[in-house]
C-alpha cells in the first residue's frame, strides 16, 4: 500500500461520530483483541487491528470491509480497555460512518426494508392473525405507517433508496 | 549552628520509610534536631520489604540503602525515633506548628526493650507465640503483641512476659498517650499504598493462589531467598510478569509509577540467575525506562527473559489445572492461551489510604490523582522543567510555610528518587528554618524575564 493512499483525515472523521471520541487514546497494548470472544471463532475481527486501520488512514479498507460488522457488542473488550477508548461505541461509529459513505451491508439492507414495509422483522399473514384470534388477541396489521413515517423523519429511508424504492 | 539557634525547635519528621529517614538524617547532619514518627513498631517502610536484587554482581536496585539509613538514624544523637505513635493534630501559631502525637499504647516499650527473646519463650500460646519480634530483619529490634491471639487481650490470666522481661519493657493496659509538642517545620514523608491488585479482576488476584504482585514476590524473594509457589511450594518454571496493572490506566491511575518496569526486569533477572532453567516472560504496553542505565535491559536480559509487547486480557484456569494468560501478540497478530506456573502483577504506587485526611489535618491540598500537592504545581500545570520525579525544590515545597513534602506522598518515585526528593526537602527545611529564600525555578525564570 502506498502512503498516498492513506487518507489522513479519516480519523478526524471517526472522531466526530459519537462514540468515536476517544479513539486517539489507544496505545495499541491489544488487551481488546484478547479479550474478543469474536475474534476466537473468526480471525477477521481484531478490534486493535480496526484502530491502527483507522489512524493510519486506511478509509477505503475499514469502512467497505466486512470485519466492522462482526462485533456483537458484549463490551468486554471496552470493559477492559486501560486507556477507556470505548471501544464497542468505537464500532458503531465506524459502522455509522461506513453507512453514511455508503458501505451499508446487503443483509443490513435487507432488513430495514422488512421494518420499514411491515414494522417487524418478519411478516405478519392471515395465519399469524387467526392463531392470535384464538388467542384472544387482536389482529396485526401487515404493515406499519408510523413506522414508514419514523424511516422518513430519520433519514433511515435514504439508505434503501426512498419511499417504496428497493426492496423489489 | 546548633539545635536551636534558629529559635525554631525542632523538627518532626512523618513517616519512617526511606524518604522520612533521608530527610531526618540530613537535617542531623546539618545540625538540626530532628523527631521521627513512625507509625509502625520499625523504620523502613515499604523498602524494608524489598528484595536485594543482586545476582553474582550487584544490580543497583537500591534496596540496601535502606538498611544503612537506619543504622544511621539509629547511631545519630540529634534524632529522636518516635515509633508507634501517629500524628492526629496539627496547629499551626506564629510560624510554628503545635503537633499532637497518638501512641499506640503497644505493650512493649520500645525504648526499654532490648530484643533478647525471654518473652518469646515464655508465651504459652500455641502454635505461634502472641509476642515475637516485630519484623525479622526491621529495625529497632522490638517485640510486638498480638491482639488476635494474646491471652490477656482475650480476657484470660497471663502476663507471664510481663514478669520475665528483664527490663520491665512490657506492661498491659497502657494508655493511648497523647503528647503535645511544638516543632519549628515539618517535612511530610508519608509514602505510597501500593496498588490493590484485586481491583482488576480479570487477572484474578486473591482467587488463584499462583498470581501474586509484585510487593509478594519482592517479600518471597526476601524472605526465602528463592521463588516458590504459594499454592503448593514448588518452584515455578515458566513465570510471567504482566506491567502497568492500574498504572496508566485511566480507569484506575492514568499515571506511570515510575518503578515497576525497573523492579519487573531486575526480580526476572534475578529469578533467571536463581533458576537457569526457568522461562521467564515480561508483558508489557511499552516499557518506561527511566535512568541512563536502564535501556541496556533489553539487550542484557535477551536470551533469558522473554519480552512480549502486549497488555493480557485475562488470567484463567486450564481445564487440566494451572494458570493461563491470554493475550494477543501485538507482532504477530495471534492471540494465545500461554500456560504459566506463576504470574506477577506488577502493581504501581497509589497515594497513601489516609492522604486525604492528612492533607485536611496539615491544610494543604491534594493533586488531581490524590497525591499531597507541591506548591509549584498549585496553579495547574507541572513546574517547568520538571514531572512528577522532579528532585528540585519546586516539588518538595506546599502552601503551608515550613511544611516540605519528601519521597512518595508526593507522587511515584524509586527509592534512589525518593532519596533525592527527601534530601532537596532537608535543604528546603534548613533554609526555611534560617529565614533565606528559596528561589524557586519559577521565580528565577520569571527574574530572567525581567
Amino acid at each position: 500500500m502506498e502512503i498516498t493512499e492513506l487518507d489522513p483525515t479519516f480519523k478526524f472523521d471517526v472522531t466526530r461520530e459519537p462514540g468515536g471520541e476517544q479513539l486517539m487514546r489507544c496505545f495499541a497494548c491489544g488487551t481488546c483483541t484478547a479479550s474478543c470472544p469474536v475474534r476466537e471463532i473468526d480471525e477477521k475481527f481484531n478490534p486493535r487491528r480496526i484502530i491502527r486501520m483507522v489512524l493510519l488512514g486506511m478509509r477505503e479498507e475499514v469502512l467497505s470491509s466486512q470485519f466492522i460488522w462482526l462485533c456483537s457488542t458484549c463490551y468486554a473488550c471496552q470493559e477492559r480497555c486501560p486507556q477507556d477508548v470505548r471501544i464497542t461505541e468505537l464500532m458503531s461509529a465506524i459502522k455509522n460512518l461506513a453507512v453514511k459513505e455508503g458501505h451499508l451491508p446487503a443483509a443490513y439492507k435487507m432488513q430495514l426494508e422488512l421494518i420499514r414495509n411491515m414494522g417487524r422483522l418478519y411478516e405478519i399473514d392471515e395465519f399469524d392473525n387467526k392463531k392470535r384470534s384464538k388467542a384472544g388477541l387482536p389482529e396485526l396489521e401487515s404493515t406499519n405507517e408510523d413506522v414508514k413515517k419514523i424511516f422518513v423523519m430519520t433519514g433511515a429511508d435514504r439508505l434503501i433508496g426512498g419511499e417504496e424504492g428497493g426492496g423489489e | 549552628m546548633t539545635q536551636d539557634s534558629s529559635g525554631s525547635g525542632r523538627v518532626l519528621v512523618i513517616g519512617g520509610g526511606i524518604a522520612g529517614l533521608t530527610s531526618a538524617l540530613q537535617l542531623a547532619r546539618s545540625g538540626q534536631a530532628v523527631d521521627l514518627v513512625e507509625r509502625d513498631t520499625v523504620l523502613g517502610g515499604h523498602a524494608m520489604l524489598f528484595t536485594c536484587k543482586a545476582t553474582d554482581r550487584c544490580q543497583k536496585c537500591t534496596v540496601c540503602m535502606v538498611n544503612d539509613r537506619i543504622r544511621e538514624i539509629l547511631d545519630e544523637p540529634l534524632v529522636r525515633v518516635r515509633t508507634g505513635q501517629e500524628v492526629v493534630g496539627v496547629e499551626r501559631a506564629d510560624g510554628r506548628f503545635q503537633v499532637r502525637l497518638k501512641s499506640a499504647g503497644a505493650p512493649v516499650d520500645a525504648a526499654k526493650c532490648i530484643a533478647c527473646g525471654l518473652c518469646t519463650e515464655e508465651c504459652p500460646t500455641t502454635p505461634e507465640p502472641s509476642i515475637s519480634l516485630a519484623s525479622d530483619q526491621g529495625m529497632p529490634r522490638v517485640y510486638r503483641v498480638s491482639e488476635e491471639t494474646c491471652l490477656v487481650y482475650l480476657g484470660k490470666e497471663c502476663e507471664r512476659c510481663v514478669a520475665v522481661c528483664p527490663t520491665e519493657a512490657i506492661a498491659f493496659g497502657r494508655e493511648r498517650e497523647i503528647a503535645e509538642e511544638t516543632y519549628g517545620g515539618i517535612i511530610v514523608a508519608t509514602g505510597y499504598r501500593p496498588f490493590a491488585a484485586e481491583r482488576l479482576t480479570q487477572y484474578g488476584y486473591r482467587h488463584f493462589p499462583d498470581v501474586i504482585t509484585g510487593l509478594d514476590l519482592e517479600m518471597r524473594l526476601r524472605r526465602e531467598g528463592r521463588l516458590t509457589r504459594p499454592s503448593d511450594g514448588s518452584v515455578p518454571k515458566r513465570v510471567a510478569f504482566i506491567q502497568c496493572v492500574g498504572s496508566r490506566d485511566v480507569k484506575h491511575n492514568r499515571y506511570c509509577s515510575r518503578v515497576c518496569c525497573a523492579y519487573a526486569v531486575r526480580c526476572a533477572n534475578k529469578l533467571s540467575y536463581l533458576e537457569p532453567e526457568s522461562e521467564i516472560a515480561i508483558f508489557y504496553m511499552d516499557l518506561q525506562a527511566f535512568g541512563k542505565d536502564f535501556a541496556g535491559w533489553r539487550d542484557r536480559l535477551r536470551g533469558r527473559v522473554r519480552l512480549v509487547r502486549s497488555h493480557p486480557a485475562f488470567i484463567e484456569m486450564a481445564p487440566e489445572g494451572g494458570l493461563r494468560l491470554a493475550y494477543e501478540s501485538v507482532e504477530t497478530n495471534q492471540i494465545d492461551r500461554e500456560p504459566f506456573d506463576l504470574i506477577v502483577l506488577s502493581v504501581g504506587l497509589c497515594p497513601g489510604s489516609d492522604t486525604a485526611g492528612l492533607a485536611e489535618m496539615l491544610g494543604i491540598g491534594l493533586d488531581e490523582d490524590g497525591f499531597l500537592l507541591a506548591r509549584a504545581r498549585e496553579a495547574g500545570g507541572r513546574s517547568k522543567g520538571e514531572g512528577r520525579g522532579g528532585l528540585g525544590p519546586d516539588e518538595t515545597l506546599t502552601q503551608v510555610p515550613g511544611l516540605f513534602l519528601a519521597g512518595t506522598c508526593q507522587g511515584p518515585r524509586d527509592i534512589a528518587g525518593s532519596i533525592g526528593h527527601a534530601s532537596a526537602a532537608a535543604g528546603a527545611m534548613l533554609h526555611h528554618l534560617r529565614g533565606s529564600q528559596l528561589v524557586t525555578v519559577e521565580e528565577r525564570d520569571d527574574d530572567a524575564r525581567g
